[in-house]
C-alpha cells in the first residue's frame, strides 16, 4: 500500500509589501485559509 | 486558491497567490479550513428526499411510541384521505421489547389508509393489514429471499427484504413533481452537510432522465454516481445507452442485494446467529444469479458494486467476483459494507483489487444489539475498516443515508475515534479499528472518488480538478476530540459556485 501524505498549505497572511506584477483575472480568489489539498502527488 | 472556469487552476500561499492572481470575486477565508468537497460513498439520494416527506420514526423509544408519533400525524390529515403513510426509522433493537412489533395497533388507527413503516435499516418493514390486502400477502405465503411474519396464524405485519417489495410495488410512483420536489430538499440538506458528491446506491433507469434534466436547468447542482439496480430493464437500457459521463452524472454499473441486514437477521452467516441458532439469514438470490449478473458486467466493462453483510453474503461475492476479475485489474468492482468478513476471506480484497465501501457510523449505531447478534468472537470480524484498508489501500466512506444520518463531520468522528454521536463509548467500539484522522479524510474524499473512477476530476483540490470545497470553523485534523462533532460547514461550493453559505452574514461569528 502506498501511503498518502496530505499536504497543508498553511496560508498566512502577511502585510503585503510587494511591488506590482502582471495579475492573471480570475472567477474567484479565496485566499487566507489552511487548505487541506489531500493531494498525494506531493507525496514523499 | 484560484478558480476559473469551475476549476482549480492553482493553490498556493496567500502571499504568493495575490501577488499572482485577482479574483473577480475575492473571498478572505479569515483563517478558515478548507476541504475537499465531501463525496459520500454510500447513500440514497431519492430516498431520503422522500424520507423527509414521511413520518421520522427515528429515535423512538417503543411500539406504543411509534403509534403515538402515527396518531399525531393523523390528526394533521383529512378525514376521508386514504392516500399512503409512509415512515420509516423505527428500530425495536432501541426498546425495551426487542421483539418485532405486531400491527394490530396500525389497523386500529389507519382502518382505511394503506400504512408501511421502514426499520432502521430498510430492510424490514412493518405493513398495516389496508397495505398488506392491496399486496395481496396472506398467512404462510412465502416468497424468495424474504420473510412474512406470522404468528399465531396471523400476519403480524413484518416483512422482510424481498417480502417489502410486495408492499412497496403497490405505492404509486412519485410524479415527476414529487421526485423533483424530494431531490432538491434533499439536495440542499447535503450542501449544508458538505457534500459535493453522492455515491446513489441503486436506482431505476426512469430516474436517469429527470436527474439528467435537472443537471442541465442548473436545478440539481449535486454531482452524482448513479448504479443502477439488478433489473433486467436497467441492464437493457444501459448496455444500449453505454457508460453516461456528464460532469454531473455518472452511470458506470450496477448495485446488486445479495443479503439483507444484520438488524432484522436478514444478513447471511456462516454459523447460525447466536440469538436464534436456527437461523443463518440467507441470500436475496440463488448464486447462479449473482453469477450470471457478474458475467454480464464483466463482459461488458461495467462497474459492480454489491451489497454484502453476512460473512456467508460477502464470502460468496467475493468468489464469484474472483472468478471473473482474476487477480490484479482496474474493474474497481465493489463489496458495499462488507460488514462481517470471515478472516479466510480476507486475502480475495489484496489478490483482486476489491474494493471494501464502508460506513463507519454503522458500527457505531449497531454497537449496542451487533454482539447479540453475531457473539463474542464473530463481533471482532466485523466493521472492521483498518484491516480492510489495509488490504485494499484505500476505502471509500459513506453513510447510507437515509439510514444515518447525511453528516459527514459523523462519519469522520465514527471513523476515527469510534463513538457514536452521544460519544459513547469513550475508548472507542473495538478501536483497533479505528482509521487515522488523514485516513477518514481521504476516505470522505479522494479515496471515495477512486472507488467511482472519477479520482481524475475530484476528490482532491489540484489544479485542473472541478472546484469542489468546503469551509469549515474547525480543524478536523488537529481539534480536539470533544470539538469534532461541533464543527460547522460554513459554505460549500460546487465548481466555484457557492451553494450554501452557513449565515449569510460574515463568517467569523
Ligand atoms: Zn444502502
Amino acid at each position: 500500500m502506498c501511503t498518502r501524505r496530505i499536504i497543508v498549505l498553511s496560508a498566512l497572511c502577511f502585510a503585503l509589501l510587494t511591488s506590482c506584477h502582471t495579475k492573471k483575472t480570475v472567477d474567484l480568489l479565496i485566499y487566507n485559509a489552511t487548505i487541506y489539498t489531500v493531494d498525494s502527488n506531493f507525496l514523499k | 486558491m484560484a478558480i476559473e472556469g469551475g476549476k482549480i487552476i492553482a493553490t498556493g500561499e496567500t502571499k504568493q497567490m495575490q501577488q499572482a492572481y485577482v479574483g473577480n470575486l475575492n473571498i478572505d477565508a479569515q483563517g478558515k479550513y478548507i476541504y475537499p468537497g465531501f463525496i459520500d460513498a454510500h447513500a440514497h439520494f431519492l430516498a431520503y428526499g422522500q424520507s423527509l416527506g414521511a413520518v421520522d420514526l427515528k429515535g423512538t423509544k417503543s411500539w406504543p411510541d411509534v403509534l403515538k408519533k402515527l396518531a399525531a400525524f393523523k390528526k394533521n390529515k383529512s378525514g376521508n384521505d386514504t392516500t399512503w403513510i409512509t415512515g420509516q426509522g423505527w428500530d425495536q433493537n432501541d426498546w425495551p421489547d426487542k421483539r418485532f412489533p405486531s400491527k394490530s395497533g396500525l389497523d386500529s388507527l389507519f382502518p382505511n389508509n394503506p400504512v408501511v413503516l421502514s426499520r432502521i435499516d430498510g430492510h424490514a418493514v412493518i405493513a398495516n393489514q389496508k397495505a398488506l390486502d392491496l399486496a395481496g400477502i396472506r398467512p404462510y405465503d412465502s416468497i424468495k429471499g424474504g420473510e412474512i411474519l406470522v404468528q399465531d396464524s396471523a400476519l403480524t405485519g413484518v416483512l422482510i427484504d424481498n417480502a417489502t417489495q410486495l408492499v412497496f410495488k403497490q405505492i404509486p410512483m412519485p410524479t415527476e413533481a414529487e421526485a423533483t420536489e424530494a431531490l432538491l430538499k434533499a439536495q440542499q440538506n447535503c450542501f449544508a452537510a458538505g457534500l459535493t458528491s453522492l455515491q446513489d446506491m441503486g436506482e431505476d433507469t426512469i430516474l436517469i432522465p429527470l436527474l439528467d434534466s435537472l443537471q442541465k436547468a442548473g436545478s440539481l447542482k449535486m454531482r452524482l454516481y448513479v448504479l443502477l439496480l439488478d433489473k433486467k430493464a436497467n441492464f437493457d437500457y444501459l448496455l444500449k445507452k453505454g457508460i453516461i459521463k456528464t460532469d454531473y452524472l455518472h452511470v458506470p454499473g450496477f448495485k446488486v442485494f445479495a443479503d439483507g441486514a444484520l438488524g432484522s437477521r436478514g444478513a447471511c452467516l456462516l454459523q447460525p446467529y447466536s440469538d436464534d441458532s436456527t437461523s443463518y439469514g440467507f441470500l436475496l438470490s440463488s448464486k447462479a444469479h449473482y453469477d450470471s449478473v457478474a458475467k454480464f458486467i464483466y463482459k461488458h466493462h461495467f462497474q459492480m458494486a454489491t451489497h454484502a453483510i453476512g460473512d456467508s453474503a460477502v464470502r460468496t461475492m467475493l468468489k464469484i467476483y474472483a472468478k471473473y476479475l482474476k487477480g490484479p485489474n482496474d474493474r474497481r468492482w465493489r463489496i458495499e459494507h462488507a460488514q462481517i468478513v470471515n478472516p479466510a476471506d480476507l486475502h480475495y480484497f489484496k489478490d483482486n483489487q476489491i474494493i471494501a465501501s464502508m460506513q463507519p457510523t454503522h458500527a457505531t449505531s449497531d454497537m449496542y444489539w451487533a454482539e447479540t447478534r453475531l457473539g463474542p468472537e464473530r463481533i471482532k470480524n466485523a466493521y472492521i475498516n483498518k484491516t480492510l484498508l489495509e488490504q485494499c489501500g484505500y476505502l471509500p466512506l459513506g453513510t447510507d443515508f437515509p439510514v444515518e444520518d447525511i453528516s459527514p463531520i459523523k462519519t469522520f468522528y465514527a471513523a476515527v475515534f469510534r463513538r457514536d454521536a452521544s460519544g459513547f463509548p469513550k475508548d472507542g467500539f473495538q478501536i483497533e479499528n479505528a482509521l487515522t484522522r488523514q485516513e477518514a479524510l481521504q476516505g470522505m474524499t479522494i479515496w471515495a472518488a477512486k472507488a467511482a473512477f472519477e479520482d481524475k476530476e475530484k476528490g482532491s483540490l489540484e489544479p485542473g480538478k472541478f472546484a469542489d470545497f468546503v469551509v469549515t470553523d474547525k480543524d478536523l485534523m488537529q481539534a480536539d476530540v470533544e470539538d469534532i462533532l461541533k464543527t460547522r460547514i460554513l459554505m460549500t461550493f460546487i465548481g466555484g459556485q457557492k451553494v450554501f453559505d452557513r449565515s449569510g452574514r460574515p463568517i467569523l461569528r
